[in-house]
């Protein structure tokens, strides 16, 4: 039996050891909201979170959000899950935004406290819905950078922290509407979830 | 100043008892002891919260001192009433546990924010000793009158004034600037200037005549205020404490 737990251990240690876990920073850290415990609470640390209630269910982060850049768009990825859905449904959402175009990480710092209407031409947003895009419009909705942060770590540039809000509702082609309220998100941008194209 | 009239209203009555009773005998001793506090971590808005992993946030508080006072003994040596002064130096530090220790041994402080850039430490504890000079007043009540080694019940007080505080952080990683580090502590605050605390204790005194040797158990001790660490909750603590004696005079 000593030895079944050993051979157990044994390797689980070894893998800590050569694999070490990613930086904190990197790492999700879930902050229940007061008012809504089923979603993160709005912060403005990088804890790597978002959250929203999509109609009745619960929006969640599944991954970090990523950020890709064009010459002529800024696009955000907000991967994640409905947490009540039985068997889960992963949903994926896409800001892009035209007229930003940032070439470095760094670069983001200039979201701080901008708002974008997301039913205007130049702030776009794409939904799918277990890797299929639903095919709508948006009739409402926005995004709000309220903080942008440059986040040095002892003293050394780390990542670019994005603090804010989103909401919006979108009319599908078969007369569903989808409501995504109450978002919120805390995210940290750097050279490994940045990319330029 | 609510605590400094409690504790006032509390000892006056017997300083003079103190005054107007018949002493038996007097004894000038020293006095040694530490007392380790149970605790909780004080929320700090300039710390980060941990990710789910295997590590947590830790505390610790513990108190040692060391004194000068003169027993008087009334009631044919059954009621000892002590005072004198005493030193003690406090440390308290907030640093990090977990089964993966090695991996997770840092968290991150946020020690400044300025438009929109903002800096975090990286780091592995925080630390605050503070040094306070205090008045001890205590009664305690002695059993076994004619025996060389006496139980002994006691309960006191101290009245703790801070002297001096420092703060310091401990870096996961090597920086070549000093001002993050003083930034940091500088971050972690000063504790109030006036920390009085409550305990109680069982212990033996040992000999007959000259000298006596006390040890002691002290507990449960009890800081009045909160503020005594800036990092740490103090919740009840204990100890053991020494002191040795000499009787000077004897009156019948």
């Amino acid at each position: 039996m000593s030895r079944l737990i050993l051979l157990l251990i044994v390797p689980v240690l070894i893998a800590a050891c050569i694999n070490p876990p990613p930086e904190e920073l990197d790492r999700s850290v879930f902050i229940a909201d007061t008012q809504y415990p089923d979603l993160p609470a709005y912060t403005e640390w990088g804890y790597n979170t978002f959250g929203a209630h999509y109609n009745e269910d619960v929006f969640l982060y599944t991954s970090s959000v990523t950020a890709r850049a064009t010459k002529d768009t800024l696009t955000f990825e907000f991967c994640g899950t409905l947490k009540k859905a039985s068997p889960h449904e992963s949903v994926t959402v896409y800001f892009s935004l035209a007229e930003k175009h940032p070439s470095t990480y760094a670069d983001l710092v200039a979201l701080h406290a901008t708002s974008f209407d997301l039913t205007s031409s130049t702030a776009i947003t794409s939904l799918y819905v277990n890797g299929k895009r639903k095919k709508g419009t948006i009739s409402n909705g926005h995004l709000e950078f309220k903080r942008a942060q440059y986040l040095l770590v002892n003293g050394q540039p780390d990542r670019v922290i994005l603090s804010g809000y989103f909401d919006f509702q979108f009319l599908t082609d078969t007369h569903q509407t989808i409501t995504v309220k109450d978002g919120r998100f805390d995210i940290g941008i750097n050279g490994n979830n940045f990319y330029m194209y | 100043m609510v605590i400094a009239k409690y504790y006032l209203l509390l000892w006056l009555p017997l300083t003079g008892f103190i005054t107007h009773a018949q002493t038996n005998s007097s004894a000038p001793g020293i006095e040694m002891g530490t007392i380790v506090y149970g605790n909780s971590i004080k929320e700090k808005d300039y710390i980060r919260k941990l990710s789910s992993g295997t590590s947590h946030f830790s505390g610790s508080l513990t108190t040692s001192y060391y004194g000068l006072n003169l027993e008087r003994t009334f009631f044919n040596d059954r009621l000892g009433i002590i005072a004198g002064a005493r030193y003690s130096n406090s440390i308290s530090s907030v640093g990090l546990t977990g089964f993966f220790h090695r991996h997770f041994d840092y968290f991150y402080l946020r020690i400044s924010e300025e438009g929109t850039t903002t800096t975090y430490l990286k780091t592995q504890q925080l630390k605050q000793v503070s040094h306070y000079l205090g008045i001890p007043l205590e009664v305690r009540y002695l059993l076994f009158n004619s025996r060389f080694t006496r139980l002994y019940f006691k309960v006191g007080s101290v009245f703790d004034f801070l002297v001096k505080s420092k703060n310091e952080v401990d870096l996961a990683v090597t920086t070549s600037s000093f001002d993050l580090e003083n930034t940091a502590a500088n971050k972690l605050g000063t504790p109030d200037n006036f920390c009085p605390s409550l305990y109680g204790g069982i212990g033996l005194r040992l000999g007959r005549g000259a000298p006596l040797f006390n040890i002691e158990i002290t507990l449960p001790s009890v800081q009045l205020n909160s503020n005594y660490s800036t990092l740490i909750n103090p919740h009840a603590g204990g100890g053991l404490r020494l002191m040795f004696q000499i009787p000077l005079k004897t009156k019948k």
